[in-house]
């Protein structure tokens, strides 16, 4: 299988990293509906990590570094600085990762008075708030907040979640070297 | 050249707005121009028949290259350049925008207005994927306390186009500005909830607001207003006639909008505008006899029996009826040699005959005594409403007076109960008997000058008088019933060379020339076309229904009602009826059907020309 080995050194696509931070995957769902469109766009772009199509828990290196949702806790910021020193170019996918999103209503609430609400008054009387030194649930922050207010980010693709296409048209774009422009009816906030 | 471009030319004035030659009419502001010119300058706190302010700065456009103006507020000169799609601009543009984005709490992704949201819409023009500034997060409560109106100021931008159709439409200015710079706010009264305020309930601030601020519930989620279809029809909750337009969706009522072009500048009132959704009775669809499932046949069958085998029939019909729908329904049931009722009659008979009398008295038109538009109020110098009733029962009339006072009118209201218009009023009248005192001594003013008073009378009454030398324009509430005071006032109208607008407690106008009689005592049977009526109307059904031994209700929705009727027979809903409507100005106005009907009956006219059928 030489050829085959040949053919993956000479690999010249377009390597691209998603990440989900504090989302519904939503995004990631919508760029599924591609569709058929994938095996085209899998033609210029690599897709080194992504939750729902390669298993890969880390974020690689990679050209293009796209993100979901929100930085709401302690991993979030991690993986949103890991994306930002791995990408050359850092996307932000949908409203939360752009413009703070559904996901930042909690900010209209007491942290502690939330988790405790959500955790420990709706199950039994076992249950407990899962954060703490040793409990391997990263802690959440004060405040959900964009992308940008913890990494300089490159390209908005702003939508709840954005159009399918004008996923696979800004990937293309990156993919050719430009960078996407994304006006009019493709800019959309529900 | 002849005389008249020369003139013409000599008042207008010729601008460039983005290279384009425009021509503009002396005193048009440059946004006017524009329009006019079919060119689009970007606007969110401008709005349809409301002042402009530059509150918003969308409309910034670049002047002869050195100044930035908005647009709305600059009046368009001679020569002028100006640039309208400038990347300068619309950087500025964008940071407005951030500021907006940032400053509030704008999730359109649950928005009810998404799609249809004119900031949205401008996010879109501008280009907005992200917000420089860096967000606030504002605890704000929504205000859930009106029924029909909810207020949530996480959408606002403080445009203050509600504020100021608040006040310059409604005339009631519940809605103000509070605190200052970026604290700015909208409050209500001295910042209460909605709910516990003046608010008139009318919505004309929900129909105004450019995003999600202000909305109704019952219109909320049900669709966006782009993929409705409009039909415009005629209200018939009053006889003022407003125009409605109605939004439909996949054969159901998204929303009720007043028409911006029309009379009453877009306004309605509560219930042409949410009342008219609010209806969550059931719909009747089939025909019962004795709480029965019936074929219509054998309904319409067994109602011409019963009505033929009376001793007496008491007929009663809502007003809300389009005209020829009342006519078949007098046709119908003269034929069952009933006696008829319809509210409002009485006050609109009385009136024409009054009218007539002073037409052949005093030489002249009934035509040159009633107000033609609702615009006339505020063109009069002097406003006397008896009646102050009127805030209830035509809302939009009441609106026009308050705008009046607002303005240069003199507004004296004279009421023998509350007066709902005091805040208002100059001069406030409390008098059981109203019209007769007063106008008498009017009268006396008109004909012989104010001298007629020196030997003084009530101070009140002196002030109305004095008040009365110029235009003046009589409103008549609802409760003015007595042929005496009609006489007079418009008699008194009628020699003074002034107008009245007289606004009986019916809707349809044209009950002045549908028969109607006093009812019997000793009826045995009633028909009741009830429609879709409620409230005090539905109560006048009822009471007919419970003195006579068998009732036949023709009635849109269960109620009470057809709990007790014996036959009730599905009518049409306001939405799916036609014909004509008279209004308070006596004019001729269209009841355009909204929504086909889903049930069995397709005409109430048929249904009834049937009935009249069976009897011959």
């Amino acid at each position: 299988m030489s050829a085959q080995a040949e053919v993956d050194t000479q690999d010249d696509r377009t390597t691209v990293a998603t990440v989900c931070l504090g989302g519904c995957s939503g995004c990631h769902m919508e760029f599924l509906n591609v569709d058929h469109g994938l095996i085209d766009l899998v033609e210029e772009v690599d897709i080194v990590a992504s939750h729902m199509i390669v298993d890969e828990k880390g974020v690689p290196e990679a050209d293009v570094g796209i993100a979901e949702g929100v930085v709401t806790n302690e991993e979030n910021v991690e993986v949103a600085e890991e994306l930002r020193e791995n990408c050359d170019t850092v996307v932000a996918w949908g409203d939360c990762a752009a413009l703070r999103g559904i996901m930042s209503l909690r900010n209209y609430q007491d942290r502690d008075e939330m988790l405790e609400a959500t955790f420990a008054e709706k199950a039994d009387d076992e249950s407990e708030v899962p954060f703490g030194d040793d409990e391997g649930v990263p802690e959440l922050l004060e405040d959900a907040r964009p992308l940008d207010e913890y990494i300089d980010v490159d390209v908005y693709v702003p939508g709840c979640p954005p159009d399918a296409e004008v996923m696979k048209e800004s990937l293309e774009a990156l993919a050719r070297g430009e960078t996407p422009e994304i006006e009019g009816d493709k800019l959309q906030y529900d | 050249m002849s005389k008249a471009t020369q003139s013409e030319a000599e008042t207008g004035v010729t601008l460039e707005i983005d290279g384009q030659e425009v021509q503009a009419r002396d005193g048009q502001t440059i946004l006017e121009a524009a329009k006019e010119a079919d060119i689009d300058i970007p606007t969110l706190c401008e709005h349809a028949n409301l002042s402009n302010v530059g509150a918003c700065r969308m409309c910034l456009v670049e002047v002869d290259g050195e100044r930035n103006e908005t647009a709305c507020t600059t009046a368009a000169q001679d020569g002028m350049e100006i640039s309208v799609e400038t990347d300068e601009l619309w950087t500025h543009r964008r940071t407005m925008l951030e500021m907006m984005f940032a400053d509030q709490n704008h999730y359109c992704m649950y928005c009810e207005m998404e799609g249809d949201c004119e900031l949205e819409d401008m996010f879109n023009r501008a280009g907005l994927d992200s917000s420089r500034v860096p967000l606030e997060y504002p605890d704000i409560e929504p205000d859930a306390s009106n029924e029909y109106i909810t207020m949530d100021l996480d959408r606002c931008i403080s445009c203050g186009r509600c504020v100021r159709t608040c006040d310059e439409i409604v005339g009631n200015g519940t809605l103000n500005f509070g605190n200052r710079g970026r604290e700015t706010t909208i409050v209500v009264d001295d910042d209460v909830s909605l709910g516990e305020s003046s608010c008139v309930s009318c919505g004309s601030c929900v129909q105004a607001c450019p995003t999600g601020a202000l909305y109704s519930p019952l219109s909320a989620y049900k669709g966006r207003e782009r993929n409705c279809e409009v039909e415009t029809t005629t209200c018939s909750e009053c006889s003022v006639g407003c125009e409605l337009d109605v939004y439909t969706n996949s054969g159901r009522i998204v929303k009720i909008e007043g028409n911006e072009d029309g009379p009453a500048d877009g306004q309605l009132c509560e219930m042409g505008r949410f009342e008219l959704l609010a209806d969550g009775r059931e719909r009747l669809v089939e025909p019962q006899v004795d709480g029965e499932t019936v074929s219509l046949e054998d309904a319409i069958d067994r109602a011409s029996a019963t009505l033929a085998g009376a001793n007496g029939v008491n007929a009663f019909a809502s007003d809300r009826l389009p005209t020829e729908t009342l006519e078949a329904f007098s046709e119908a049931l003269a034929a069952y040699d009933a006696s008829l009722e319809i509210p409002g009659a009485e006050r609109a008979t009385l009136e024409s005959e009054v009218l007539s009398a002073l037409e052949a008295e005093l030489d002249v038109e009934t035509a040159d005594l009633l107000v033609d538009s609702l615009h006339d109020l505020e063109d009069s110098d002097t406003l006397v409403v008896y009646d102050t009733g009127i805030v209830e029962s035509h809302p939009v009339v009441a609106s026009y007076v308050r705008r009046a006072a607002n303005g240069e009118t003199t507004l004296v209201t004279i009421d023998d109960g509350e007066d709902r218009l005091e805040r208002f009023a100059d001069h406030s009248i409390e008098l059981a008997a109203p019209a007769a005192t007063v106008t008498e001594q009017v009268t006396d003013v008109f004909e012989g000058g104010t001298e007629a008073l020196a030997d003084g009378t009530v101070e009140d009454i002196v002030d109305v008088s004095l008040q009365l030398s110029g235009d003046a324009t009589f409103v008549l509430g609802p409760a003015v019933e007595d042929a005496e005071t009609m006489v007079d006032i418009f008699g008194l109208a009628a020699t003074s060379d002034n107008e009245v607008l007289s606004l009986g407690p019916g809707r349809n106008s044209a009950v002045a020339n549908v028969p109607t009689d006093d009812l019997e005592t000793d009826a045995d049977v009633a028909y009741l076309l009830a429609a879709d009526d409620r409230d005090d109307d539905l109560d006048r059904s009822i009471e007919l229904a419970r003195e006579a031994d068998t009732a036949i209700v023709h009635a849109t929705r269960a109620s009470a009602l057809t709990e007790i009727a014996d036959v009730v027979i599905p009518a049409l809903d306001w939405f799916e009826r036609e014909g004509t409507i008279v209004d308070a100005d006596g004019e001729d106005r269209a009841i355009e059907r909204v929504l086909d009907p889903r049930g069995e009956i397709d005409s109430d006219r048929e249904l009834l020309a049937d009935l009249q059928e069976v009897a011959a």
